[in-house]
């Protein structure tokens, strides 16, 4: 997929997205004068204050472990649920990148504080009701700490080595047996990919999206 | 669909082949392969409306394990060849979506997504 696909497809998608009660919103390239890095035309896509749960650790067998001093195990007290637990914020950024020449998801959560989210609690947080002993899935799909391309900021992202091989295998795989144009081939493209690489970092599309481009099998 | 096609994910009654939301409902899975992805011996089978989409994951991937060449397999799933469900999606839902004559036809492939 060329830049310009890309930036297409996003535009469809934001469009059909912010129908269904998701808000994405294109946001232009900054200008990083400490990078030396100036303002383009280009820009990525984004959405913002995705909210979750922290992670649902049994409150009872969390006390009973500890009460037990036989067998005490070590509890991180970050994964603990409290009464008072407060939800996290999570950032969903997916920008075009040359050199993988597709689209990479990029991520960063917060505590309602603020804080930035380690890497490990990510995974356990935002990834694990997808993968966590689920043998689909392995740890080559978690995501690792990476810069934001553009802004600088600490995010982490779904690595993409394999993204552009993996999607168009499938895309030659799900040819339609009428030939659709180009934009609608890029959306289709787009909201396939983000339906792939989000669900391994928890990022949930509504389904009517997916039903307003049937494919007939 | 034959009972040699057939098989069940869960053990309670036979496919109604309709899902309303119930939760003891059935939904019909036609599972088709893509690209160099082994066909199954059973294509067809039922699960219950009420299970998460990962049943069915979990299912065509230890079947496409038994084979010694496939043993390390990981598997995408795809529905209407246009995107990968969630995991913890309710296969009700998916049904009453994307079913087509009354099947919820899935498509899996073998590619390697990750890395």
């Amino acid at each position: 997929m060329k830049y310009e696909e890309f930036q297409s497809a996003a535009m469809a998608f934001m469009a059909e997205a912010n129908d269904h009660g998701q808000e994405w919103k294109w946001v232009p390239n900054h200008p990083r004068p400490l990078q030396n890095v100036g303002a383009d035309d280009r820009g990525y896509l984004a959405l913002e204050e995705v909210y979750r749960e922290p992670l649902e650790i049994d409150s009872t067998e969390n006390r009973n472990e500890l009460d037990d001093e036989d067998s005490c195990t070590f509890i991180d007290p970050s994964v603990i649920k409290s009464e008072t637990a407060q939800p996290n914020m999570y950032r969903y950024h997916v920008v075009y990148v040359e050199a993988y020449q597709c689209p990479v998801l990029f991520l960063q959560g917060k505590s309602i504080d603020g804080r930035l989210l380690d890497t490990e609690y990510i995974w356990r947080d935002c990834c694990g009701s997808m993968n966590h002993e689920q043998s689909w899935l392995t740890d080559s799909c978690l995501p690792t700490p990476e810069e934001h391309p553009v802004t600088g900021e600490p995010f982490h992202f779904v690595h993409p080595c394999r993204s552009k091989d993996f999607m168009d295998a499938i895309m030659q795989a799900f040819l339609p047996s009428v030939q659709e144009p180009c934009t609608q081939s890029n959306l289709r493209y787009f909201k396939l990919w983000l339906s792939v690489y989000g669900q391994a970092v928890g990022l949930r599309l509504p389904l009517a999206l997916h039903s307003s481009n049937p494919h007939p099998t | 669909m034959s009972a040699e096609l057939s098989s069940k994910l869960d053990l309670a009654s036979p496919a109604t082949g309709a899902a309303t939301g119930k939760k003891d409902d059935k939904v019909r899975i036609f599972a088709k392969n893509v690209g160099d992805a082994p066909i199954l011996k059973t294509t067809e089978f039922s699960a219950s409306a009420a299970s998460p989409f990962s049943r069915v994951i979990d299912h065509i991937q230890k079947k496409i394990r038994t084979s010694a060449a496939h043993k390390d397999a990981v598997v995408h799933l795809f529905i209407n060849q246009s995107f990968s469900p969630a995991p913890d999606e309710q296969l009700g839902d998916l049904y009453k979506c994307f079913q087509n004559n009354g099947k919820l036809v899935i498509d899996y492939a073998l590619k390697e997504a990750w890395g």
